[in-house]
């Protein structure tokens, strides 16, 4: 394996499992923090996440300021920013804590460059000179699977991307409490970007600590996905209700996708993911959410991009397992591999009754749609930030036709 | 910011009231059995004059202090920590954990093992802190609880398991 | 796969591989603005000529305001207090620390002293002492065993009171770890052969004690795995500089698993000779290990099973009936010393009686194993193992480690 030149950096301490809670008032007042600003969604309200929390915090002598979840009629994003900026600095709030995932965590990370560079950031942009700057200790809680993007040091703010690696959470704290109800097709979400981008770091990164993480990734994913969408027998009977029995398993893929999030600050060319994103956004469908999308290509983009490597080979040992793998003759361990993947597809193809898709003709994506997609991705400069050469393009494009 | 609000959260009277009667047997037990047995004399022999140990929760806890005094007589010194200095503090990351410790819902390695146990101070003295610990639990606890909050129970002598114990308990009991 | 009910993981260092790593050392100061560091090494790194290869690597671009290679083998109070000073007197706002577990340690106290503008480190004694980032620090390992580069921990000595401090803090970790093949290209290969067997050593017991989890086991075996791969090809050829990389990434993977699921009675052991009889902290981990796991075996098999992947490879894995996996394990490992013996003509001994120093004398003559077991009491290692071991269990580890035989697993006393 060439080992030439990489960095690897994660700077979030994962916390996880049964009271870790009641680990973090002793965290945060380690980094320095007396007065904690909570901001939470409305995921996090339905799990009662803040009845663990307030007593969590008993005894530490610590404040808490709970901001209400942000609903329609909090007005725009820069509105409720500029709220949140106010109340912190106004009652000296020194600390961050995001109960939920997608927006409140990028308002989280907004709300703590606002607060540790000034408000000015939003008109100038990140400088050379703050990549060394130290933000104000910021904890992110999962209350759900998330998109991996939460625990990464990239944050969206108002159709602007920040991105410093000091805005990548200090805490990733996953505890089953605060794990909400959600639906399956959410939960099926996170863990196939989760996979994805574990899956495809595992093979194509030259760099053994992100395999290492993405190696535990798509364990915790492997076993605890099944058991938490396979046991309900009728796909639609109780389709938003994952109820307290499978709490641990909603933690290990909200864990599993705040590790993904760790991968995503390290890799920018995840392929199936950004190709998973771009299809959600770009396709005439409205069923076919970012993650199944990415689902359905991992496997093509492995088989055009890694071919019969080794690397794709070992994939296998995350994926099947030490006893799997060793079963499994090496010129075969690749294919074993893709097959794999493919079968927790057509699984749940299978269990969802066809809700979740094997490929873009069941998301209702036709070829002549699929030909206009690939003409969008030529196009289009989405690949840029991603170092996809054209060459890269076209073997993208030939995956969404195999897709 | 409307529906904002600021709390301070509350100290838990139920747990900490518990912790606080548990630590007073521990210390009295502590303090009994150094006049007791053997093994705790010896190991509070290799401690220097006048060192106190402490065990207690973050950040400010419920929390028991035990000592020699010039004399190399050992004590439960209470819970003040500004009275005396403490040499060796074991401290327990929460009140929670704390209450998980002592209910022995957590023995002290698995406590340990999951990250929720900090000591400050001289290492060997706080090995030798937490096996003071261990045998006053088996001379404390029914055989079935004390396996549950230690590693591996001692293979006591008949008269270690009925007489000494007999003697611990009543030390503990009135306190000297 | 195991998942502990709770468990913690990170290492916020910034991993820098490669066979030029250090050239990017400007690049990384620069980030928080330093461009005048002081370069810490000892005596034995700096004429070995690496802090030479680090100075070529970074004179261009870096105004170094002094090299400094006085720090002693076992970190010294005094000496970081001194250190302090003159990182202040020359005006430096950063340190390069190059060499092994020593050489950092003392560099994290002086970035203590010098980062909270002070001369009592007293203050920062324990965990969780230090609230703030400290000044910039990039540690460069040249031994691929230690890795200190990636733990939170420093143990400084103050010898005048003869007492050992430890401090435990994030803000401790280095803000870089520059892991270069050109580092461990001299290494002597009894030394490359003991650092490595210190950091299977890490990695196994990671795998095996209390606060395992998921992704320090993904770490360990990944190093494990390196370990075995490379390990005794290099000790043949040295000059194979991917082996070298990938040898010095397991050191640091290894480093990564066990800072955040800690060893346990292998290593207390192994602390205890260092310190008793001054044996290199490697060779002990090397002849100690597979007595750890033995001892352990009843509360551990499974875990010892699960190993053996990493250890042996897939195809010794499957042809392994399922009743002899952990016991494979500690031969693969037992093996693994033998084969280091034979490869380094005998400097690597694979029991305590035939470690030997300089002039030939025996290390660890059988009279001081009573002492060794005392002092092993004392070490805070224990508390992360599965098995309780007191006095007598100790010396009945030592005793088999010396004659160099296996441990009778139905002597070890089960809780």
């Amino acid at each position: 394996m060439n080992t030439d030149n990489f960095t690897f950096l994660c700077r979030s301490r994962s916390l996880f499992g049964k009271n870790a809670l009641e680990h973090l008032p002793f965290e945060l007042s380690g980094m320095g923090a007396r007065k904690v600003f909570v901001l939470r969604d409305n995921a996090s309200e339905s799990s009662d996440s803040i009845r663990h929390l307030r007593p969590a915090f008993a005894d530490s002598g610590m404040t808490l300021g709970l901001c209400p979840p942000p609903d329609q009629n909090s007005g725009t994003g820069t509105d409720i920013l500029k709220d949140c900026y106010r109340t912190f600095t106004g009652k000296g709030y020194d600390s961050i804590i995001a109960l939920g995932t997608g927006p409140i965590t990028d308002l989280a990370k907004a709300l703590n460059l606002a607060v540790s560079l000034g408000p000015e950031v939003f008109k100038r942009g990140i400088q050379p000179q703050d990549q060394a700057k130290s933000l104000l200790p910021f904890a992110y809680l999962p209350t759900r699977g998330g998109s991996g993007r939460e625990s990464s040091c990239r944050a969206c703010c108002n159709a602007q991307i920040f991105e410093l690696p000091a805005l990548a959470p200090d805490i990733v704290l996953t505890d089953e409490r605060l794990m909400a109800a959600d639906t399956k097709e959410n939960i099926i979400c996170s863990a196939f970007s989760a996979l994805s981008v574990c899956c495809e770091t595992f093979v194509f990164a030259d760099n053994p600590m992100a395999k290492a993480y993405a190696s535990a990734g798509i364990s915790l994913l492997m076993e605890h996905l099944f058991p938490l969408l396979e046991t309900e027998n009728e796909w639609n009977a109780r389709p938003a209700a994952v109820g307290n029995k499978y709490r641990r398993n909603l933690a290990c893929i909200a864990h599993a996708s705040a590790i993904s999030g760790f991968l995503l600050a390290n890799s920018t060319s995840i392929i199936s993911f950004h190709l998973g994103n771009f299809i959600a956004e770009n396709a005439d469908t409205s069923g076919l959410t970012a993650g199944s999308a990415a689902a359905i290509f991992l496997p093509r983009v492995l088989e055009q991009f890694a071919g019969n490597t080794p690397a794709l080979a070992q994939l296998l040992l995350p994926l099947g397992g030490q006893d799997a793998f060793s079963a499994v003759p090496p010129v075969q361990q690749a294919a074993a591999a893709i097959h794999i993947l493919q079968n927790i597809l057509n699984r749940f193809y299978q269990i969802s009754f066809g809700a979740v898709p094997r490929s873009l003709g069941d998301a209702g994506i036709d070829k002549s749609a699929v030909a206009r997609l690939q003409e969008k991705i030529q196009q289009e400069d989405i690949w840029t930030e991603t170092g996809i050469s054209g060459a890269g393009r076209d073997k993208i494009a030939a995956v969404l036709l195999r897709s | 910011m409307e529906g904002f609000i600021e709390i301070r959260p509350r100290r838990r009277f139920f747990l900490r009231l518990y912790l606080h009667i548990m630590l007073r047997v521990l210390g009295r037990a502590i303090q009994a059995a150094a006049r007791v047995d053997e093994d705790v004399k010896k190991e509070f022999n290799a401690m220097p004059e006048n060192y106190t140990f402490s065990l207690g929760a973050f950040p400010a806890g419920p929390c028991m202090i035990i000592g020699k005094d010039t004399q190399g007589i050992v004590r439960y010194m209470g819970s003040d920590m500004e009275k005396q200095p403490v040499h060796l503090k074991i401290t327990l990351k929460s009140v929670r954990h704390f209450f998980s410790l002592l209910t022995f819902t957590e023995s002290t390695p698995v406590s340990n093992a999951r990250n929720r146990m900090i000591v400050s101070g001289d290492v060997p003295y706080a090995c030798a802190a937490v096996r003071i610990m261990d045998i006053v639990q088996v001379y404390l606890l029914p055989r079935w609880m004390a396996k549950m909050a230690i590693k591996r129970y001692p293979r006591w002598t008949f008269k270690r398991h009925t007489v000494d114990r007999a003697k611990v308990l009543i030390r503990t009991l009135l306190g000297f | 796969m195991y998942i502990p009910d709770y468990y913690e993981f990170g290492c916020p260092v910034n991993i820098v591989a490669g066979h030029d790593s250090l050239e990017k050392t400007a690049d990384i100061l620069a980030v928080p603005g330093s461009s005048q560091p002081m370069l810490l090494t000892d005596k034995g790194v700096r004429q070995a000529g690496l802090a030479d290869i680090v100075l070529d690597a970074v004179k261009d671009r870096l105004d170094i305001k002094c090299v400094e290679d006085g720090v002693p083998p076992d970190s010294d109070l005094k000496v970081v207090r001194q250190l302090a000073q003159l990182y202040n007197q020359k005006g430096c706002d950063s340190i390069i620390a190059v060499g092994g577990g020593s050489v950092l340690d003392t560099a994290k106290g002086i970035n203590m002293l010098v980062s909270e503008k002070t001369d009592d480190l007293m203050q920062f004694t324990g965990a969780g002492a230090l609230k703030r980032k400290l000044r910039p620090l990039i540690a460069v390992p040249t031994t691929a065993g230690t890795g200190s580069e990636v733990t939170i921990a420093a143990v400084i000595a103050d010898h005048e009171k003869n007492r050992k401090m430890i401090f435990g803090s994030h803000f401790l970790l280095p803000d870089a770890a520059l892991i270069d093949s050109r580092m461990t290209l001299t290494l002597p290969a009894h030394i490359r052969a003991a650092t490595a067997m210190d950091a299977m050593a890490h990695a196994v017991e990671a795998c095996v004690m209390l606060s395992k989890n998921p992704l320090s086991d993904a770490h360990a075996k990944e190093a494990i795995r390196r370990i075995m791969k490379h390990l005794l090809p290099l000790i043949a050829e040295p000059e194979n500089k991917e082996g070298r990389l990938s040898l010095a990434l397991a050191a640091a993977l290894a480093g990564i698993a066990f800072s955040n699921s800690l060893v346990g009675m292998v290593h207390a052991l192994g602390h205890s000779v260092g310190s008793v009889c001054h044996v290199p902290h490697g060779n002990c981990m090397a002849i100690l290990l597979s007595y750890g796991l033995e001892y352990n075996f009843h509360k551990t098999e499974e875990r010892i099973a699960d190993i053996l992947f990493s250890l042996a490879g897939p195809e010794i894995y499957a042809k392994t009936p399922k009743s002899q996996p952990a016991q494979k394990s500690i031969d693969c490992i037992r093996k693994l010393n033998r084969d280091l013996f034979q490869a380094t003509k005998g400097l690597h001994a694979t029991c305590l009686k035939d470690l030997k120093d300089r002039e030939q004398h025996p290390m660890v003559p059988k009279e001081k194993l009573p002492e060794i077991a005392q002092t092993a009491l004392g070490d805070g290692m224990v508390f992360y193992n599965p098995e309780d071991v007191d006095y007598e269990d100790w010396l009945m580890v030592l005793e088999a480690a010396w004659e160099g035989v296996p441990l009778d697993r139905t002597k070890v006393r089960k809780g």
